[in-house]
């Protein structure tokens, strides 16, 4: 009989808790989810796989993250599980992709990281419209689903699933402004917390050999004032409202022998890249593509007998990434 | 123009784009393709035997494989393309060679009186582009699933008016002093081939610039970022060369 009585009681508290738990989440700013979504894939140790549909195609994917620690630096590697062999090893500064077909490109950031704030709670929200909509499952966890609906129609809006616990993203699905769905990520299966020994060992297997390494002379676009910088040559003439620069850098073209001009703009959700080379190859032509959530402009810039190649890529719509493709003019030195 | 030059420069890549164009025709046939790609592959199908049967057995392993539910199931395209193209060659033997890229989508609003006088208006070459275009439309709007109608209903993407080029100068490609764009008025002086080779070239070296900046864009949007899953795997997007 007490056993009993101890029981309910238990089941009382728990329920208060639960109520309390819910109450807390559906009354707890949608921001601030963001926030810690973005957070927490860097805090936490994970490993997993998940699917990637575009269009009719649809790729198996695997994951595995170390969280940031204070002796080791964050990890991450992910292999594509379909098709030509593909992987992608983070590890610190440096970033490896390795593909069967085009060899091992390494990338490196000298001492510093560029870091692109990918949400912050208070500023994104006068661009999308942000809403807790339910609770859902998937990949067996408890998720809350979330809408971030874009109010221009310069950017993509999203439904997110986000771990109940964790706030680790689980799905995500693109929509552009007609409602249609663009692109799926979904996590099939998902273990959080510490990685075992053997494939923590998988974090640190490197690519034995480097076909192609880039060395990006990288300009933060925010904070390093008294750090020497060497500003951009080239800026846009127009931006939708909420992009900022994030960063600049300039890195060996992969296309061509000349150095690039790369800046990397994101409004909080959404990023893209300007790309400006010297074009010496005089086979010219304007297009544009857009592959899933992916646009990709070119356009050409002409200066007198110089001719330079303008590319936009990034997960915005291709009006957008036009628009910005032909605003692109070179800085003009002030006197 | 040394025309002799050109010809032979262009056999000599001629075998590895086939390649290329293979694959390409085997996702434009699946509704995936690019206007981009679609173009490359239009280009090269009504003067390519291999390429115009392949264009028939990938067809028919599509559908096999998406159920028999298009109504272009029992399609012969390769037969189509080349019946278009031998009345063509009675009809008019030596007819001039236009732009077909604007034609093929009035066409697929026409009814079927409507492209027979289209198709009389129009070079072989370009009746083979836009009978191919006419059925890959087809098969992309007849995908099942409202999923993956997306591709179908975007907007294509456009291609734009050519730049001007220098006259002169060396080049990666072997293109000496073409120039490349897409409407025949503005180049009278260079042949509707050296037109659609000096195309092909651009296009393909669009790509390889899409190709290698989508992966600098993951990187740049990976890089301590938290988001790092979804920028690689959009790397697929742009790996189907």
């Amino acid at each position: 009989m007490k056993k009993m009585q101890w029981i309910s009681r238990a089941l009382l508290a728990f329920c208060f808790f639960v109520s309390g738990f819910l109450y807390a989440e559906t009354s707890s700013d949608a921001g601030y989810l963001l926030e810690r979504m973005a957070s927490s894939s860097r805090s936490l140790s994970f490993q997993g796989e998940f699917v990637y549909q575009q269009g009719a195609q649809l790729q198996t994917l695997s994951v595995i993250h170390q969280a940031e620690d204070q002796e080791i630096s964050e990890k991450e590697r992910i292999t594509f599980l379909d098709g030509a062999p593909r992987e992608v090893i983070r590890s610190g500064n440096e970033l490896f992709f390795s593909s069967y077909n085009e060899g091992v490109t390494q990338f490196q950031h000298g001492s510093l990281m560029p870091v692109i704030n990918k949400f912050q709670s208070g500023i994104s929200e006068r661009f999308y419209d942000l809403k807790i909509v339910g609770i859902d499952r998937v990949a067996g966890r408890e998720a809350v689903l979330l809408l971030v609906l874009p109010k221009d129609r310069f950017r993509y809006g999203y439904q997110l699933w986000l771990d109940r616990k964790s706030s680790l993203l689980l799905k995500s699905v693109l929509v552009d402004d007609q409602g249609k769905i663009i692109e799926r990520l979904q996590f099939t299966s998902l273990r959080i917390g510490q990685l075992s020994d053997d494939v923590l060992a998988l974090l640190d297997r490197k690519p034995s050999s480097v076909d192609q390494t880039i060395h990006l002379r990288s300009n933060p676009a925010k904070e390093d004032l008294e750090k020497p910088r060497v500003p951009p040559e080239w800026e846009t003439g127009w931006l939708p409202d909420g992009f900022v620069l994030e960063n600049s850098s300039i890195r060996p073209s992969p296309v061509s022998q000349h150095d690039v001009d790369a800046l990397v703009f994101s409004d909080g959700i959404a990023t893209f890249s300007v790309f400006v080379e010297q074009d010496d190859t005089r086979v010219l032509s304007q297009a544009s593509e857009q592959i899933g959530a992916l646009s990709a402009v070119s356009k050409i810039y002409r200066e007198g007998n110089q001719y330079f190649h303008v590319t936009v890529v990034g997960d915005i719509p291709l009006s957008t990434a036009e628009r910005v493709a032909v605003s692109v003019r070179p800085v003009k030195i002030q006197p | 123009m040394n025309t002799r030059g050109l010809s032979m420069s262009e056999k000599g890549s001629q075998n590895s784009a086939r390649e290329q164009l293979k694959e390409s025709l085997s996702v434009s046939l699946d509704g995936q393709a690019s206007e981009l790609e679609l173009r490359r592959v239009m280009d090269r199908i009504g003067r390519d035997d291999g390429l115009r049967a392949l264009a028939g057995r990938y067809q028919l392993i599509g559908e096999t494989l998406r159920g028999n539910n298009s109504k272009f199931a029992n399609v012969d395209i390769s037969r189509g393309v080349m019946t278009a193209i031998e009345q063509e060659e009675v009809n008019k033997p030596c007819s001039q060679d236009e732009s077909g890229a604007g034609d093929s989508s009035a066409i697929k609003a026409g009814s079927g009186r409507f492209m027979e006088d289209v198709w009389a208006s129009l070079g072989k070459f370009a009746v083979a582009a836009s009978v191919a275009f006419a059925v890959v439309i087809g098969v992309r709007n007849s995908n099942p699933s409202p999923d993956l109608q997306v591709l179908a209903d975007n907007e294509p993407a456009t291609l734009s008016q050519p730049v001007q080029l220098a006259q002169t100068g060396h080049n990666d490609y072997g293109a000496l002093g073409i120039r490349a764009g897409y409407s025949a008025k503005q180049h009278d002086s260079i042949t509707p081939e050296q037109l659609a080779y000096a195309q092909s070239l651009a296009d393909r070296a669009t790509r390889e610039r899409f190709h290698a900046y989508a992966l600098q864009h993951a990187e740049l949007s990976a890089m301590g970022s938290g988001q790092s899953i979804l920028s690689f795997a959009r790397l697929t997007s742009f790996d189907n060369q």
